[in-house]
């Protein structure tokens, strides 16, 4: 990493830490803050997905859903401490991740768009459905804020940090990810999958090595989810959830590291902003994905290259 | 027993309709268009403004659906497909789901979330065979559904204008070679697949009603039948069809009627994993 580039990360790490104590009076802001916290970890658990493979899945609710019901049953029902729910709640997704793996690693293009939706919708009609343990369409409430050890999280403000904590998480596994064997070899087998087999590279491994952390982070994300509102019904898990992710990895730019972040925190602030326009809103938003799709196909981060190119090179 | 029968034929009549609509366009232009669903929805809007809003008779709000979604299918290819068609296949799935999320909220916007009922040619009549009471809309869908088949393979065999815009399904570089315009004739397709897309929506109309997500829910159950019958025969969506929504209603009336879509996605990922060529179609792992 070059010395400016340093600069810049711990910059943007300070700006992360002390922006919250700009709106600690706007609990409204911190709100979104936090959401849009948890959508980066989303966004990033796609990113693995289509970033390293360019595999599209519309399933990430699926995992998400997972982590969350899985987080609220083992705090409440089983009485786990925080951390280690969450993770178990991870651990659970990942599973998951690898049951549905087997058979979606054998398929590409379409056929994984459609193994992911069918994937996503079974998890939902369960939660519908399975009422003696979800409690179905009237969810699970009253879930307790996360402690760990002495710290309670139970105010937005402080919610704020343990999402922030996560989301560097994510980032740092992505980035390592990119530096090592596995990365290596995914980015391989997106390019070419039989001439990354010819060289060596098993794609079932790398494939599965894969489902499973975009799995686990998105059980991670779910996990922030059900315990930052505090209750959880079957509504919110939904396809259009998976598409939101989705979008916000391709507005942000996938297979980058600093795209599922802006697309992120553009979409989620973006949808509230345009919230005035009622029942026009969503119309504009799906508006804004085509035209989105059509002027910036590498998404808002392709968009900055081509802008600070242009300024390098004006003669062009 | 033989009513359901009829009424899960019905339904798979319509998914299979959905789905011809859905592969048309997929096969011109090698990506799929996730906003089928909600073409289905408006072809069926499009006649309740035609009936309830201008008071017209039912054949005529049929005709006015037709047009109108031929309209909008050009419109589409022009907005969402023909900026991108040089892109990858992703580019041009987002902008699908982009315009989904448009048409249902527009349909939200336009026509409210509650449930409203399409009128059908054959009304509430029904007949009755050896003790089963059978409505005739059921048969009305049946019978439509498999003239439509029929006609739009005889459309594909046997003109000039099918052979051409089979030829552009095929290979685009090569059909520009034969001289054959290739826009035009994708075009063509997308404004052929969004009036099965209006037929398929006054079918569906006066069974299930219309909302702003009922789009969604064809278009889930058209992957399925897809995926069973493949995307590359003809008779293998018609199959596929009409086998789901059989299984749904069996499934439905003596096993479960709360898991009846998870038995449906089960189905779906099944034959992923063990005919990953669907019952009739190509082999799924080399379609990229």
């Amino acid at each position: 990493m070059g010395f400016r580039k340093k600069i810049f990360t711990a910059g943007l790490l300070l700006a992360a830490a002390i922006l919250p104590l700009f709106f600690r009076n706007s609990r409204y802001t911190l709100n979104l803050l936090n959401l849009a916290g948890i959508f980066i970890i989303l966004t990033y658990s796609l990113n693995f997905m289509h970033g390293y493979l360019g595999l599209i899945s519309i399933g990430q609710a699926g995992f998400f859903a997972i982590g969350a019901y899985m987080t609220a049953g083992l705090t409440m029902a089983v009485g786990l401490p925080y951390l280690p729910s969450l993770f178990l709640a991870g651990i659970a997704s990942t599973l998951a991740g690898l049951l549905i793996g087997f058979p979606a690693a054998r398929i590409r293009g379409h056929y994984f768009v459609l193994i992911s939706l069918g994937f996503a919708e079974i998890v939902r009609l369960i939660i519908l459905n399975w009422k003696e343990v979800t409690n179905g369409t009237n969810g699970v409430n009253n879930i307790p804020a996360p402690a760990v050890g002495p710290w309670v999280f139970d105010s937005r403000f402080s919610h704020y940090y343990l999402v922030l904590f996560f989301v560097l998480l994510t980032s740092l596994v992505t980035l390592s990810l990119r530096r090592s064997k596995y990365g290596r070899s995914m980015l391989c087998l997106k390019v070419g999958e039989l001439a990354a087999t010819v060289t060596g590279v098993d794609p079932m491994r790398n494939k599965l090595v894969n489902f499973g952390l975009s799995a686990f982070f998105a059980g991670l994300a779910g996990g922030l989810y059900a315990s930052y509102i505090g209750s959880i019904s079957p509504e919110p898990f939904s396809v259009n959830l998976s598409v939101d992710v989705l979008t916000m990895l391709l507005v942000g730019g996938s297979g980058t590291i600093a795209g599922p972040a802006i697309g992120a925190i553009f979409l989620v602030f973006l949808k509230e902003w345009l919230r005035f326009m009622k029942e026009y809103y969503m119309i504009l938003y799906g508006a804004g994905i085509v035209l989105v799709m059509i002027l910036m196909p590498d998404g808002l981060v392709g968009l900055g290259h081509r802008i600070a190119d242009r300024i390098q090179s004006p003669s062009d | 027993m033989m009513q359901e029968l009829i009424s899960g034929l019905a339904m798979g009549s319509i998914y299979a309709l959905v789905s011809f609509g859905f592969v048309l366009v997929y096969n011109a232009v090698g990506a799929g268009n996730f906003a089928h669903g909600e073409w289905v929805m408006f072809g069926g809007y499009f006649g309740l403004i035609a009936t309830s809003w201008l008071h017209l008779p039912l054949w005529v709000a049929l005709l006015f659906s037709l047009v109108a979604m031929a309209g909008l299918g050009v419109v589409y290819n022009r907005v969402a497909y023909y900026p991108m068609r040089h892109r990858p296949a992703a580019t041009v799935i987002i902008a699908s789901i982009g315009m989904s999320i448009l048409l249902r909220n527009s349909a939200l916007a336009l026509f409210g979330p509650d449930p409203l009922k399409l009128e059908s040619f054959l009304g509430e009549r029904t007949f009755t065979i050896g003790g089963a009471v059978i409505g005739q809309h059921h048969v009305l869908i049946i019978a439509v559904t498999l003239v439509l088949f029929s006609g739009v393979s005889l459309l594909f065999g046997r003109t000039s204008i099918g052979r051409k815009l089979q030829a552009t399904a095929q290979d685009q570089e090569a059909a520009r070679l034969m001289g054959i315009n290739v826009n035009r004739m994708i075009t063509l397709t997308f404004a052929l697949s969004a009036m099965l897309a209006s037929v398929a929506g006054f079918l569906l109309g006066p069974v299930w009603f219309l909302d702003p997500d009922v789009g969604l829910m064809v278009i889930l159950k058209a992957f399925i039948v897809i995926v069973i019958g493949g995307f590359g025969s003809i008779r293998g969506m018609m199959a596929g069809g009409l086998f789901l929504g059989v299984v749904e209603v069996m499934v439905a009336s003596h096993l479960t009627s709360e898991y009846r879509d998870v038995v449906s996605f089960l189905i779906l990922i099944a034959v992923l994993v063990v005919l990953p060529r669907g019952f009739f179609g190509e082999k799924i792992a080399q379609k990229v």
